[in-house]
């Protein structure tokens, strides 16, 4: 049983060496199956930005809403602890953008507080609704918003991936919800070293 | 912010979990997000069964409590009180720790 056990071995190092030249990535290869990052968004200071400002940078790109209790936290919070695995040259190489899909209740002030408790490479970023819509189709994700109850509190659906987009803009990768942190930040790595 | 938590039904008959509250927030309700294609969108529930001998779990992408409108301000580390109603009447009062949403 022993020498079956180093075989397979033998075989999965001649595997990597053969396939050394290809990046092998943890998280969902995407480079190419959509466009690179543009849009024109107001930022969580209240000024009109666009995608070109953030270049230079690997961009993490999620859509959700401040008053999400589950699963935008986790996302963050995976996001953050990805972060922190990072040496820091490499964290300051990437940067996180919270698109807020509920301007309605999250305005510059609201998203400021909220990104701010994660760290500070986290931006929040929120816009019209033709603004979200134009940037959410281009990446093919939808949002909604749920009825809202006797408080005026309603829920907000959205997308539970993160897109990955190098220092030129270009999509690269698909971050999901069953990522361990671990895998995330050798992909970021990865990409902030290219 | 939402709650996590185990719920353990050592007793021989079922229990149904129907409401919850805090003195640290003005409302809290039981939620449960269901991730369908990508989408994440979350669900008000009403009651949540637990079945004798049996466990139940709130966690991420799952059932949680959803806390809102807190009353003061919260600190991580800080023991906030949640209290938790069953369809039988009792009610069971547990300490919750505050943690920042990347601690495991």
């Amino acid at each position: 049983m022993k020498r079956l056990i180093s075989i397979v071995s033998i075989i999965a190092v001649l595997l990597s060496i053969g396939c050394s030249r290809e990046i092998d990535w943890h998280t969902k290869d995407i480079s190419g199956l959509m466009p690179e990052l543009a849009f024109t968004l107001t930022s969580e200071q209240g000024e009109t930005v666009t995608a070109e400002q953030y270049r230079g940078k690997v961009n993490l790109l999620f859509f959700g809403y401040t008053h999400c209790p589950d699963v935008c936290p986790i996302t963050l919070g995976r996001l953050r602890a990805a972060l922190d695995q990072l040496d820091p040259e490499q964290r300051r190489q990437v940067e996180i953008l919270f698109v807020s899909v509920d301007p309605q209740r999250d305005d510059p002030a609201q998203l400021r507080e909220y990104t701010d408790a994660f760290g500070a490479d986290f931006i929040g970023l929120t816009g019209s609704p033709e603004q979200l819509d134009k940037l959410t189709r281009r990446y093919r994700v939808t949002y909604g918003y749920g009825e809202p109850d006797a408080n005026g509190d309603y829920p907000v659906s959205h997308s539970s991936a993160v897109f990955a987009f190098d220092k030129q803009g270009e999509v690269r990768l698909l971050i999901r919800d069953d990522d361990d942190p671990q895998a995330v930040a050798a992909d970021l790595a990865q990409l902030a070293a290219a | 912010m939402a709650g996590y938590l185990v719920l353990h039904n050592s007793g021989d008959r079922p229990a149904t979990l129907t409401d919850a509250a805090s003195p640290a927030f003005a409302r809290v309700m039981l939620h449960r997000t269901v991730i369908t294609d990508g989408q994440a969108g979350m669900r008000h529930v009403d009651s949540v069964e637990l079945p004798a001998g049996g466990e139940l779990r709130f966690e991420p992408g799952g059932y949680h409590l959803m806390l809102m409108q807190r009353r003061g301000d919260l600190h991580i580390g800080d023991r906030v009180e949640l209290t938790l109603r069953f369809a039988d009447g009792s009610t069971l009062t547990a300490p919750f720790l505050l943690k920042a949403p990347y601690q495991q």
